[in-house]
């Protein structure tokens, strides 16, 4: 059923924003699938229909309408495409509908805007998403999309304290799957820089943050089709997402990625749901077939977090981790294990009753360290500032 | 009789008319087709084309807001700002009516449009003759 928002020529179309209203938005912008940009006018009120013109505009000459540098009479009587779409919507049963390309000079100037009308300006520009996705990608740029719906009071707002902590997760679930999957004892200031996502602009008519991973350098961009460390890392949390409805492949993926990574991702989920608001996320990848779209529920969202507590407590096992024992002092109680020669020794105390002899231990073999991990977080942010470890267990690794 | 929100069109949805919206009460302004003002004048854009009325970005973008302010009805403080509509052609004969409205009316709420700064939304109480409050101007 074609009206004011469908027609044959233009398909489904998507008010922008409203600059004339009158029980229902008379003069208005707006835009269909494929994102191109129309304003459309109630022109003339037929005996059995009500006139619709509609006006193909770019977006450089929409953005000067919306600046007030432009008229809105102009882009009727001086469309750019040197035509506009004439549509009779009919008001009852008996009329028929009907649209049709016409010049401006086939129609009565009355019937456009009022010469005068020029819009209230709008400070911010309208940006093409396409435009912002597509250039990212050419930079070898994974985008993930936050959208949000159904935000109490104002879907194109959100309270920027919720919205900063659920942006605050996500970065740190980011870090610390990256530390799970590269099997490091600790998130390092490389693992923070590698891991950066930043915020691209914000999309007037909604309410969606998509933000970019960090830009390749040259020599990187040449193998788009090897995939980046952020790509791999936002492969295991879209898998995370994606097990949402199934718990035990939500649990396989946590085992795999540890505790913390658990915990993070309850955190996250948590910070959305203080936003009371369904969501959907996105990923936009660089390398072929990886977008990817998985969409929560407000209810799914705080079932999970439920789900999530079940497995932390299943989770809160110590671990063990097999490294070098590079520092022990009886005196002060601590201990140093170098897991991996790239990064930071795990550092911790040794545990009141380790079950293990550790006066007979010798610096510079290798042992298994059965170690529990203690997250410290920042109250406001909860961002992990502190993890201790400490060692229940060293066992030597004998050489075959 | 006792006036409130639930006997307003809308009414049936959640929240709507919303709580901020205030028994009306003052002089309003509003565009009508016909001299005397009569019934179809004041159906509600939701009553008239419901299959248009979908999401649209207003002042406050919640698809549920615009669900319910299109049971409402376009009313001004401003004459002026009336009157502007009528420099589009659409409404080239249409008449501005007045109306002195009191809290058996309506609900009202300030639900500023653009330059429009004194466009109001009324919920009309369904039992009312509201086309027999207004005159034109």
């Amino acid at each position: 059923m074609y009206n004011i928002l469908n027609n044959p020529q233009l398909g489904e179309l998507e008010i922008i924003e409203v600059y004339e209203y009158f029980n229902m938005p008379l003069l208005f912008s707006c835009k269909n699938l494929v994102s191109s940009f129309y304003i459309a006018l109630c022109a003339d009120d037929l005996p059995e229909h009500d006139m619709w013109l509609y006006t193909e505009v770019s977006l450089k000459r929409l953005n000067l309408i919306r600046s007030a540098l432009d008229s809105v009479y102009n882009a009727f009587a001086k469309p750019e495409m040197g035509r506009l779409l004439k549509v009779t919507i009919p008001r009852n049963n008996s009329a028929t509908f009907n649209s049709e390309y016409v010049t401006p000079s086939e129609l009565d100037e009355n019937v456009f805007p009022p010469v005068s009308k020029y819009v209230v300006r709008k400070e911010t520009p309208l940006v093409s998403q396409t435009s912002i996705v597509e250039v990212a990608k050419l930079l070898g740029r994974d985008i993930v999309g936050f959208n949000f719906k159904s935000i109490v009071g104002y879907n194109a707002e959100a309270p920027i304290a919720q919205l900063g902590s659920v942006l605050n997760c996500f970065q740190n679930v980011m870090n610390i799957i990256e530390v799970a999957r590269r099997n490091l004892g600790k998130i390092t200031p490389a693992i923070k820089e590698t891991m950066r996502f930043y915020a691209l602009p914000f999309q007037p008519g909604s309410f969606e943050i998509k933000l970019a991973s960090k830009k390749r350098n040259e020599s990187q961009m040449e193998l788009f089709e090897v995939p980046s460390e952020q790509n791999e890392t936002l492969t295991q949390f879209f898998n995370l997402l994606e097990s949402k409805d199934n718990e035990s492949d939500l649990k396989d993926i946590l085992t795999k990625l540890g505790l913390r990574t658990t915990n993070q991702y309850r955190y996250l989920l948590t910070s959305l749901d203080k936003l009371d608001t369904d969501i959907t996320m996105s990923w936009t990848s660089p390398i072929v077939n990886k977008d990817t779209v998985v969409y929560f529920s407000k209810n799914e969202i705080s079932l999970l977090i439920e789900t999530l507590k079940a497995i932390e407590e299943e989770q809160e096992e110590p671990q063990t981790i097999k490294g070098e024992l590079i520092g022990l002092s009886l005196d002060r109680n601590r201990f140093e294990l170098q897991v991996n020669s790239e990064e930071d020794p795990i550092r911790g105390v040794i545990g009141d009753n380790p079950n293990v002899n550790i006066t007979n231990a010798t610096i510079s073999n290798q042992y298994k360290a059965l170690i529990q991990e203690i997250i410290k977080r920042n109250e406001t942010t909860n961002e992990v500032v502190k993890i201790e470890h400490v060692l229940l267990n060293l066992e030597e690794v004998t050489q075959d | 009789m006792v006036y409130d929100k639930s006997q307003c069109l809308g009414s049936h949805l959640e929240n709507c008319p919303p709580d901020d919206a205030k028994p009306a009460n003052g002089t309003v302004y509003y565009l009508v087709k016909h001299n005397p003002p009569i019934k179809k004048d004041f159906e509600p854009k939701a009553l008239r084309d419901p299959k248009s009325v979908k999401h649209v970005p207003l002042e406050v973008d919640d698809p549920d807001v615009w669900r319910c302010e299109t049971y409402g009805i376009s009313v001004f403080t401003n004459p002026e700002e009336a009157r502007a509509i009528q420099n589009y052609n659409y409404f080239r004969e249409w008449q501005l009516a007045v109306a002195n409205l009191t809290s058996v009316c309506g609900l009202i709420k300030k639900t500023p449009r653009e330059d429009k700064r004194s466009h109001h939304t009324l919920w009309v109480f369904k039992d009312i003759e509201i086309w027999n409050m207004f005159s034109i101007f």
